[in-house]
């Protein structure tokens, strides 16, 4: 016989394995195809109003795209189709028992799952905010600083979107649903102006824009965004790692405790 | 009683999925070496499996494997291999990709873990395919596959659910090889099957589940004669069914043949002999059979018969019935 195990992988050893194969997994499957697909079309659009539109015109676009589209839609669409791939997916499937009966706590593979997740995000979303600024005629010079604050909001706030969905998608079989359900509120709530537009995740997403916005910007800001008022920049920050970092932790809590049994499970 | 410690328990447990109870306070023991777990469809076998396994929790009562509880225990399932019963594989993966992975997972280091996965599939008779992605096997390869899961690591404890589903006659005399093979280098093994004649090929030693109860526990030649009383269907799936057939037909243990689109139905009162009838004449390839599935009536018949007879007499060693 070949070789001899080291004995029990540990949390952050096991955690890393599986972060590894998902990330192989991830950008060979269809699912990334899938997540990309909303991420990508403002590109389009971009490319169609950079043709003839006079300047001001592509810069609300720009804004209105980032804002509306990348922040409300696309940033959490994508999250969403990512996080909730396990475990409620592969239970049904039946690759669940690989997992879950390897010598990890769940919570490592949890873990790992999250952390490919968030890599895969890393890569892909600042093609969807570059998508949309790059091909209009200003980019070079005044949307350069919104396109670098638009990624990086995307950034920060992406861990905080992934740790909500995969609770959802820890806790239920529905958490696709329940994620796309959560979209809809969100963006509904962030429309209304005060307090319970500052409960949305949202709405510290679009903040960050507001400190690096032009005057052309901020207006598409505060009329269509209902951006008023802004949170600063700290704050959001704070937000996003205090979401990400409790959602987290409750999926990793809810996936050492749920029971996971798959659709082709026979119930006697 | 043995005096050898049993390595897994099961004391009283239930376990319902909403109405359906598929276990009914379950009790058993379970000592090292290889032991049947036969029941027909829905008698309980693959919960019990999970239970064992950790994948589930009872409802009520306990189950210790190795001395721990199983739910989500990581330090258990350094122990333990499992082989399911749903074909389901890390589709987009190659063989060896899928079996190294599951090694490092298990402590292995890279190279370790290739040559380990390497070596598996090579044992399995898969080395020719050992880097095409699993998408493309077949039910037999993908079942290969399933088993180097369970057994590549060497564990303590091999759980087997329905392991010759989809295997050719060959390959289900390898794999039940392998079975012993591992009990006698002190592993256990829990095999889960439908079909006695599969089970009794690898131990004596059975637990038969019916309707969520355990139907009775002990050796498999106190239930044999029953067996031989009851018709048996099996299924062979053949690149030419008509001449399959006509050869069939010839054979003493053989009472009934019926030929459909790529497959002949058997039906005999002596499943071990054309069992061991087929595999030779496998062997030799005279028959083109390219699988054997045992549809779960004749045991069903049996567990009738078994019932029956338990209210007649105590035989079998029963312990409750349903």
């Amino acid at each position: 016989m070949s070789g001899a195990p080291r004995g029990r992988s540990d949390f952050v050893e096991g955690a890393y394995h599986v972060a590894l194969l998902t990330l192989r997994r991830t950008l060979r499957g269809r699912r990334t195809l899938v997540a990309l697909a909303p991420l990508l079309l403002p590109a389009l659009l971009s490319l169609t109003v950079a043709r003839g539109k006079p300047d001001v015109k592509q810069e609300q676009f720009a804004y209105a795209a980032l804002s509306l589209y990348q922040f409300g839609i696309a940033l959490p669409a994508f999250a969403l189709v990512l996080a909730t791939a396990f475990p409620w997916p592969e239970s049904d499937e039946g690759t669940l028992s690989y997992w879950f009966t390897s010598p990890l706590r769940r919570s490592a593979v949890m873990f790992g799952r999250i952390v490919a997740a968030i890599l895969v995000g890393v890569v892909l979303l600042p093609l969807g905010v570059l998508g949309t600024v790059l091909p209009l005629d200003g980019a070079s010079v005044e949307l350069a600083p919104v396109a670098r604050t638009a990624v990086a909001a995307t950034l920060l706030a992406y861990p905080a979107y992934i740790g909500l969905f995969a609770a959802a998608a820890t806790w239920t079989r529905r958490g696709l649903v329940c994620g796309v359900v959560f979209i809809l509120l969100e963006n509904s709530l962030s429309f209304v102006s005060g307090t319970i537009a500052r409960l949305t995740l949202v709405h510290y997403v679009r903040s960050m824009l507001h400190p690096v916005a032009s005057p052309v910007g901020r207006r598409v800001l505060t009329q269509a965004a209902r951006l008023d008022p802004p949170a600063s920049t700290a704050f959001s920050v704070g937000v996003f790692v205090c979401a990400a970092a409790v959602s987290i932790g409750i999926a990793l809590l809810l996936v050492e405790r749920t029971e996971y049994r798959g659709r082709h499970a026979q119930p006697a | 009683m043995s005096a050898v410690e049993p390595v897994m328990r099961v004391e009283r447990v239930t376990r319902a999925y909403g109405e359906v109870v598929a276990l009914n306070d379950v009790s058993l023991e379970i000592r090292p070496g290889i032991v049947g777990l036969l029941g027909p469809n829905g008698a309980g076998k693959s919960t019990l499996l999970k239970l064992l396994t950790g994948e589930l929790r009872p409802g009520l009562g306990t189950v210790q494997v190795l001395g721990l509880e199983p739910f989500a225990n990581a330090a258990l399932y350094a122990r333990i291999g499992i082989c399911p019963e749903q074909d389901a594989l890390f589709e987009d993966l190659s063989a060896v990709e899928f079996l190294a992975f599951l090694l490092r997972l298990r402590g292995f280091d890279v190279a370790a873990a290739r040559a380990r996965a390497l070596e598996w599939l090579e044992r399995v008779g898969l080395t020719d395919a050992a880097h095409r992605t699993l998408r493309g096997f077949s039910k037999g390869m993908r079942q290969r596959v399933k088993l180097c899961t369970a057994f590549a690591h060497e564990p303590e404890i091999v759980f087997l659910d329905e392991p010759l589903t989809g295997l050719d006659p060959l390959w289900r005399a390898r794999v039940q090889r392998m079975v012993r093979e591992r009990a006698a280098a002190g592993g256990t093994v829990l095999f889960s099957s439908h079909v006695l004649p599969e089970v009794e090929q690898v131990t004596r030693e059975v637990i038969l589940l019916h309707r969520g109860r355990v139907a009775a526990q002990g050796d498999a030649r106190e239930i044999r004669a029953l067996v031989d009383r009851i018709p048996h269907r099996i299924e062979l799936a053949a690149r030419e069914p008509r001449r399959l057939a006509v050869l069939l037909a010839g054979w003493e243990c053989v009472e009934g043949v019926r030929i459909r689109e790529g497959a002949v139905d058997v039906t005999t009162s002596r499943p071990d002999l054309l069992y061991a009838t087929l595999t030779e004449a496998c062997a030799a390839d005279e028959l083109g059979v390219l699988g054997v599935a045992s549809p779960d009536d004749g045991l069903q018949a049996l567990f009738d018969a078994l019932v029956h007879v338990h209210h007649e007499r105590v035989g079998a060693r029963p312990r409750a019935t349903a």
